[in-house]
């Protein structure tokens, strides 16, 4: 027995040396979580707008165009659950705010982060925004969150090439690098629907949950909400199941009508955007960001209802 | 719990350490092999415990029963009931909206609405296993081929015995409780043997059988618009991802077990490297298919009497076989087909031909091994359609889009590049495979006589391809069943 734990630990020493190593390697490296939650951290005293939601909000809405001083807080693939926790985190950090943007998608009511393919992206949340919203050993870590071959690349990409590793703008706001994607937007807009729509409610009772506490939350601090669906391109629209989608505005027009602070405006078929506005099927490019950010202050700047 | 989770990586450790030094005794063990196994089960939905124990608890007393029991008639009462409960449980888990839909649509012909409601019932992790371990213990003691035990404790921890409770091999009684009523004595060669067969479990699900996921995943999802020579090599990439899970889970399984100083039964003997069908089965998921043959196929006559009666055995067989990996017609027309496909060798008595290893005493098999191995794999590929598919309708499509002019094409999709290396992958593994398959597991004497330095370097090798290409946790597809 011995000699089978020596021989044991004599093997995995090493590995777990250079998991150390490697962890506290790529911890070193900036990313867009650590980035904003700092820029957060400095226009504190003067945010009067925070922006929640996925790459929907994360590319759709443009700071630079609202009145007052604004905040992007959206990420790739960020969930109805994280944007309650991020809400509840920086609401009582930013004195001044006065407006919540939150996107209400096709998905929101339909998907976790935890349970989707991108649930690795929770570390990011743990490690970086000081969340601690799962207890899972690996989403407290780096090395064991991610593919060895992706962090092998993030290392090469900042400490060989001086890649900037930040894809946001200071204002929290992301804008693609074309303003279109590679395919064209009618062979996109089916697949984007198809992998949007979900296979069961599982997750519908416990999301409008997380909405409601969200709308809730800011109801009892007099921060108004104006909750969001976004424009998108027809070849998605048309594809969309009609029960999912029904189940998201109705959910949207509740809110508005039992909240006093809240407004849900759908733009999803919205005629003021058209094929020059959008990279894809859901994402408007930085066209159409701009013509949406205008459109959304112009919003928050009367008086709700 | 996931054995290629992390929450794994630390369980095992600490059971491992409580088992060997703090509690030594028998008895101790075996308590502590229960509650190990119970947090590992609830690890996943603490609700259906009380199944694991429901069923320990009627077997363990249905047993003793039946061996109390002098008249026959009494013994096979007490039997019955056993397998009725044991299959109750199953049946109302797995099969029920299966029944009530076929129900509904067959009552449907005959123009008559019944409209019988469907339940949301969760199927739980393990059912399939857990319950055909129970049963054949009250069988056997029934044939008398075992006798009950009265240590409830140790009947416990054969059933839920952790490292194989939610996904086999399927043990039997008088293999594996000796084991658990007799002290262990811990065995160094045998515990690292077992880690070596761990780490070849782990290779072959997190850089084989999940890579092969992301591609296979979403050329059946998108069946639709992609090529005929695509779909095939969807398909292909599912055969080895299928059998790359689930080996891989049975390495794991078999692994760990023996940490603990127990042996549990082969459940792949590498099974592509088969020369037909009958030998692929003999191979293949032993412990299940050993079952049903124990269980199902001798009694209604096995290999007996005349061909037509084998050949109707045989098909029964498979029937139940299909249908016991799920509610769905596409398992059963799975199940059809395979058997199908023993037609010939049964008409012709050479459904036992192979019973010996290929190429034996030879680096690489003869034409004729080569041709009978690629005709069983080539079958797989295209049966496993229907395993795969999401429908039946769905395999139907799949494979009328294979069979168009699109399959004389080059197969395309996104990352070609990754492909590429997965094949290079998928080609290294199937290389260890065949020089260790005469041993239990193909690592076992892999480098055994090479320089200890050659053999650490290339077990370190594996933990840093497993680490390199290990993706999201991804559940092992024998949990469904």
């Amino acid at each position: 027995m011995k000699k089978f734990i020596t021989q044991t630990i004599a093997f995995l020493v090493p590995l777990l040396i250079i998991v150390a190593v490697l962890e506290a390697t790529i911890r070193h490296i900036p990313n867009d979580y650590r980035f904003k939650n700092t820029q957060i951290q400095l226009d504190k005293e003067s945010i009067k707008t925070i922006i929640l939601g996925s790459s929907h909000s994360m590319y759709g809405f443009n700071p630079d165009y609202f009145s007052d001083k604004a905040y992007n807080l959206g990420h790739v693939s960020q969930t109805i659950d994280l944007d309650y926790y991020l809400l509840k985190k920086y609401i009582e950090e930013l004195p001044q705010l006065e407006t919540v943007v939150l996107r209400l998608s096709y998905t929101t009511l339909h998907e976790q982060i935890e349970t989707g393919l991108e649930s690795w992206r929770l570390k990011d949340y743990n490690l970086y925004y000081d969340l601690h919203i799962s207890n899972k050993l690996k989403y407290k870590s780096e090395v064991l969150s991610v593919k060895l071959k992706n962090n092998v690349a993030r290392i090469k990409d900042y400490y060989l090439d001086n890649t900037n590793m930040i894809t946001v703008e200071n204002t929290g706001w992301a804008s693609f690098d074309e303003p279109h994607a590679n395919k064209s937007i009618d062979v996109l807009g089916p697949i984007a629907a198809k992998r949007h729509t979900a296979d069961d409610d599982a997750l519908v009772i416990e999301n409008i949950n997380h909405l409601e506490n969200i709308v809730k939350l800011c109801n009892e601090k007099g921060i108004a909400l104006l909750l969001i669906t976004l424009p998108a391109h027809q070849s998605y629209v048309a594809h969309l199941d009609q029960y999912q989608l029904e189940l998201v505005i109705s959910s949207g027009e509740k809110m508005k009508s039992k909240y006093d602070n809240c407004i849900y405006l759908n733009l999803l078929e919205d005629p003021n955007f058209n094929d020059a506005d959008f990279y894809d099927a859901d994402h408007p490019n930085a066209n159409g960001a701009k013509k949406l950010s205008i459109l959304v202050d112009d919003l928050i700047s009367k008086p709700l209802n | 719990m996931l054995f290629n989770s992390i929450d794994f990586a630390v369980f095992l450790p600490i059971v491992f350490i409580l088992y060997w030094f703090v509690f030594k005794t028998l008895r101790s063990q075996n308590v502590l092999l229960i509650v190990a196994s119970y947090v590992f089960y609830a690890w996943w939905d603490w609700r259906f415990l009380g199944l694991i124990v429901a069923s320990t608890l009627i077997d363990y007393c249905i047993g003793l029963a039946i061996d109390k029991e002098e008249r026959k008639t009494s013994k096979k009462l007490l039997l019955t009931l056993s397998v009725s409960l044991n299959l109750g449980i199953l049946g109302f888990f797995k099969y029920y909206n299966f029944f009530i839909d076929n129900f509904n649509e067959a009552f449907m012909l005959f123009g008559r609405v019944l409209d019988l409601n469907y339940l949301n019932i969760i199927l739980p992790v393990g059912i399939s296993f857990y319950t055909f371990q129970t049963m054949s213990y009250s069988i056997d003691i029934y044939r008398e081929k075992i006798k009950p035990t009265t240590n409830l404790i140790a009947f416990a921890s054969f059933v839920c015995f952790f490292p194989q409770l939610v996904a086999g091999p399927i043990e039997r009684a008088s293999s594996f409780l000796p084991q658990v009523q007799k002290r262990r004595i811990f065995d160094y060669s045998k515990a690292t043997d077992g880690l070596k067969q761990i780490l070849w479990g782990l290779f072959k699900k997190m850089v084989i059988a999940d890579n092969c996921a992301v591609f296979v995943n979403d050329i059946f999802e998108n069946y639709g618009t992609y090529s005929g020579s695509t779909l095939v090599f969807g398909a292909f990439l599912f055969t080895i991802q299928i059998y790359c899970d689930f080996s891989g889970y049975s390495d794991i399984a078999i692994g760990v077990s023996r940490l603990f100083g127990f042996n549990l039964k082969k459940n792949f003997a590498f099974p592509y490297f088969s020369r037909n069908i009958a030998e692929f089965w003999r191979r293949w998921h032993i412990s299940l298919t050993t079952w049903f043959k124990d269980y199902f196929y001798i009694p209604i006559g096995g290999s007996r009497g005349s061909k037509w009666i084998q050949l109707r055995n045989t098909f029964a067989i498979f029937l139940v076989i299909g249908l016991w990996h799920g509610a769905h017609w596409k398992f059963v027309v799975y199940g059809f087909i395979n058997a199908l496909h023993f037609v010939p060798y049964i008409i012709r008595g050479k459904n036992t031909k192979y019973t010996t290893l290929i190429a034996n005493n030879r680096y690489l098999p003869n034409a004729k091994e080569f041709f009978g191995m690629f005709h069983t794999f080539l079958f797989l590929v295209f049966a496993r359609i229907f395993f795969r598919a999401d429908s039946l309708t769905i395999a139907i499509d799949y494979l009328n889009t294979i069979f168009s002019s699109s399959l004389f094409t080059l197969p395309r999709f996104p990352n070609m590049s990754e492909a590429l290396v997965l094949l290079i992958l998928i080609a290294s593994f199937f290389i260890v495979e065949w020089f260790g398959r005469d041993k239990e597991h193909a690592l076992e004497q892999l480098f055994s006589k090479s320089k200890r330095l050659y053999r650490v370097a290339f077990y370190y090798a594996i933990v840093v391809l497993i680490f390199y290409f290990n993706g999201e946790e991804q559940q092992f597809i024998y949990f469904q069943f």
